[in-house]
């Protein structure tokens, strides 16, 4: 009977919304709630947190016994209470739970658990173990009690926000004097390829700071090289370049493999460009007329003779669709070109004129015969007209001579 | 050699005697004869739509994989496919088009009346074949607009209480629409409709050769309907096959994206032209109406309007003569003017 009791309040309690679940029992809320504008937009934040939406309470971090009114009773350190706890202690206080496998089981089994773990290996981590309190710690980035899945577009750390949540420190010159970092990286990933993707055309494929830097152990330190970061995304690129000329001298050189034409932050769109012997990326190394220049030259010529083949045909076949024909079987030998293209302009990580043009013939050839199919779709767009011209004179010749027939018979 | 062969279909079918009845056959003249000409246009347009759909037929493979594929390789390979599919699809509205005209006029004119009762009621089925053609030919490109709007359209089937569900399956060839659908609209556009609609316009044609021309007992002047009318209605022929071909030329019928049950709806999507004043009712009816659901009344009076104009040469005579004439203006133009503001209303929308 009294387990029969017992499970039909839990259902009871499964029914009811979680904040009135959590507020009708929870003396933390009742109090704070009247506290000062600080602590009462604690408890206006902590609604939306995930945390609550789990069934956890205040005391769950805190401590503490929600259920006394009695302040003393409720908030005291016998009954477990740990109250806020220092920056230091933060990753700690939440690895309580987020590094117990049992713990995370319950509430969330896809989420991993080595989080502190890799916090203290990271940049962050060491700098707060060695006693720097500035530095950022959990809470930093998933904010104190308003902390929402990655998922969700109102978290700090949702793809989209990432880069703001970052800026938040590591735009500020004052914080950042200490460290002598600089504070431009969020200026110039807004204006990056990578940035313009995720920000501008919310594509969330695009990478955030935390895709390269790493989410709680931030890739630089102990990253032996960018190319490995870079990689993660641009495998084929990463293993091409690894395997050509260059590698071995940017090697003796120390030089990042990607960041050393691509740069950093501001990882520009890749163009034609950066191969230009004048005012490329080449010219760090090669003079205008080396070996390496005339290279860069020729995969310049290569890169604008694709680009300029892919428009051409892109424009014929644009032109025929809006003259109203169907050039479907254009677009799909565009789709072509386009795709040998793409694998030209990885090719160039070889360095080789001949790799690359092995691979951009194909869409050359491709883009020439879509161009030939826009422009004949275009050339028949005419021949209709003219032979709809003639077809109505005809009809026209045709209905003047009934018109002259039936009047001729009617007189 | 022309005098020869004719004694000798003379001989065995009795020409000359079908000639002799052909030149002494008027058309009445008044000033309402332009609306004879309406029955012609259909006629032609019906000849268009046959000589079309067989070049189609040559090209086209029925098959949730094989229809949109073979549809596009008509538009973008074969030689003039282009140009015989638009010309199929303008025709095909245009025929509708034409109909609903002549039967207005001939609802305007009283041509109805005794003693042309099944002339009416033939030409009331031959509307309804018109529509079911447009709507099966609708599907057979199989993209995604024919798609939705052949899933919305039947799914008005399944709304019919008792034997819904039943009809529904029956149309669709299973729950969905799917390749079944195709199958089974394919059999009815290339091979049940043609072959009704053949036998309805011959019928109809009869009843009109040997009825006469309504309004001929009235009329004071008379024209011979060979060659001086046949020859009008060939001018006219001839001015309806340059606009199909300009409209064919400069509006190419589009055929969009190939159909995906998986995707969403697109947004906005309608019926043609010819539905959208019933599809627009169904869309404003409240969800019940005393218990009913609104779905049910709008079909309920569709079917309502659709007998009472199947049966109108026999519920007619028997209203009061007085006033008579104005009630049955008020009512056609009332009717015509609600599914023009629905139509433009479903349009707008």
């Amino acid at each position: 009977m009294n387990r029969s009791l017992a499970l039909a309040l839990v259902l009871a309690g499964c029914l009811l919304p979680g904040s009135v679940r959590a507020e009708s029992k929870n003396q933390c809320v009742v109090c704070h709630a009247a506290l000062d504008a600080r602590q009462q937009a604690i408890v206006r934040a902590f609604q939306q947190d995930i945390h609550l939406q789990k069934g956890l309470g205040c005391h769950s971090c805190h401590g503490g016994n929600p259920a006394q009114a009695d302040m003393g009773e409720a908030m005291d350190p016998e009954a477990g209470f740990v109250g806020a706890p220092k920056p230091s202690e933060i990753p700690a206080f939440c690895g309580k739970c987020h590094s117990q496998v049992e713990s995370m089981k319950r509430y969330n089994p896809g989420l991993p658990v080595d989080q502190e773990r890799k916090y203290w290996t990271s940049r962050h981590g060491t700098r707060l173990k060695a006693g720097d309190e500035q530095v950022a710690t959990c809470a930093s980035c998933h904010t104190a009690h308003a902390i929402l899945p990655p998922n969700d577009p109102r978290s700090t750390v949702y793809a989209k926000n990432v880069h703001a949540t970052c800026g938040k420190c590591h735009s500020d010159p004052k914080r950042m004097k200490p460290y002598g970092l600089p504070t431009d990286q969020d200026a110039k990933y807004k204006g990056s390829v990578h940035g313009r993707a995720l920000l501008e055309r919310g594509d969330t494929a695009a990478p955030a700071c935390n895709d390269c830097h790493g989410n709680h152990g931030a890739t630089p330190p102990g990253v032996a090289d960018i190319s490995l970061t870079c990689g993660q995304c641009h495998p084929a690129n990463m293993e091409l370049f690894s395997k050509s000329p260059m590698a071995p001298k940017w090697q003796q050189k120390h030089y990042h493999a990607c960041a050393t034409c691509h740069n950093h932050h501001d990882v520009a769109h890749p163009d034609s460009g950066l191969f230009d012997p004048e005012q490329g990326v080449c010219r760090k190394c090669h003079r205008p007329q080396d070996a390496g220049a005339r290279t860069a030259g020729e995969l310049r010529g290569m890169l604008d003779g694709m680009q300029s083949d892919f428009q051409a045909a892109e424009a014929g076949l644009k032109l025929a669709e809006e003259k109203g024909m169907d050039v479907a079987g254009g677009w799909d030998v565009l789709q072509e070109a386009k795709q040998a293209f793409f694998q030209a302009r990885t090719e160039v990580h070889t360095f080789s004129t001949a790799a690359v043009k092995g691979k951009a013939d194909p869409g050359v050839a491709a883009a020439q015969k879509a161009a030939a199919l826009g422009l004949k779709a275009v050339q028949e767009f005419r021949w209709r007209r003219i032979w709809l011209g003639l077809a109505t004179l005809i009809i026209t010749f045709m209905v003047v001579a009934l018109y002259l027939k039936i009047r001729d018979l009617e007189s | 050699m022309i005098d020869l062969l004719r004694s000798w279909l003379d001989e065995r079918y009795q020409l000359n005697s079908f000639l002799e009845w052909a030149r002494h056959k008027t058309v009445p003249v008044h000033r309402w004869t332009v609306f004879y000409y309406t029955g012609g246009v259909c006629l032609f347009l019906f000849l268009v739509q046959i000589a079309t759909g067989i070049l189609l037929l040559m090209y086209y493979r029925v098959g949730a994989e094989s229809s949109y594929e073979s549809v596009r390789f008509i538009t973008s390979q074969v030689e003039y496919g282009w140009l015989m599919r638009s010309v199929h699809s303008w025709s095909a509205n245009l025929l509708i088009l034409f109909v609903l005209v002549h039967m207005l006029s001939i609802y305007f004119m009283r041509a109805y009346r005794s003693p042309r009762e099944l002339s009416w009621v033939s030409g009331c089925f031959l509307l309804g074949i018109m529509m079911a053609f447009g709507f099966s030919g609708y599907l057979l490109p199989w993209n995604e607009l024919a798609y939705f709007a052949t899933k919305v359209g039947t799914d008005i089937v399944g709304q019919l209480p008792i034997v819904g569900g039943w009809l529904l399956k029956l149309v669709r060839g299973g729950e969905e629409v799917t390749g079944a659908t195709l199958s089974r609209f394919f059999g009815l556009h290339v091979a049940i409709l043609p072959a009704a609609a053949s036998g309805l316009i011959g019928l109809h044609l009869l009843f009109v050769q040997v009825q006469g021309m309504s309004h001929g007992e009235d009329a004071k002047k008379h024209m011979p309907f060979f060659p001086n009318f046949v020859l009008r209605d060939l001018t006219l022929w001839l001015v309806v096959l340059n606009v199909i071909c300009v409209l064919a030329v400069f509006f190419p019928w589009e055929l969009g994206l190939k159909a995906d049950a998986l995707k969403s709806a697109p947004a906005g999507i309608k019926p043609e032209w010819y539905f959208l004043s019933q599809y627009q009712l169904l869309k404003v009816l409240p969800a019940k109406i005393l218990f009913i659901p609104g779905e049910l009344w709008g079909i309920g009076m569709f079917s309502a309007v659709g007998a009472l104009a199947l049966l109108l040469p026999f519920w007619e005579p028997r209203l009061p003569k007085s006033g008579r004439e104005r009630l049955l203006t008020i009512l056609g133009a009332g009717g015509l003017a609600a599914a023009a503001a629905l139509t433009l209303w479903g349009h707008l929308s």
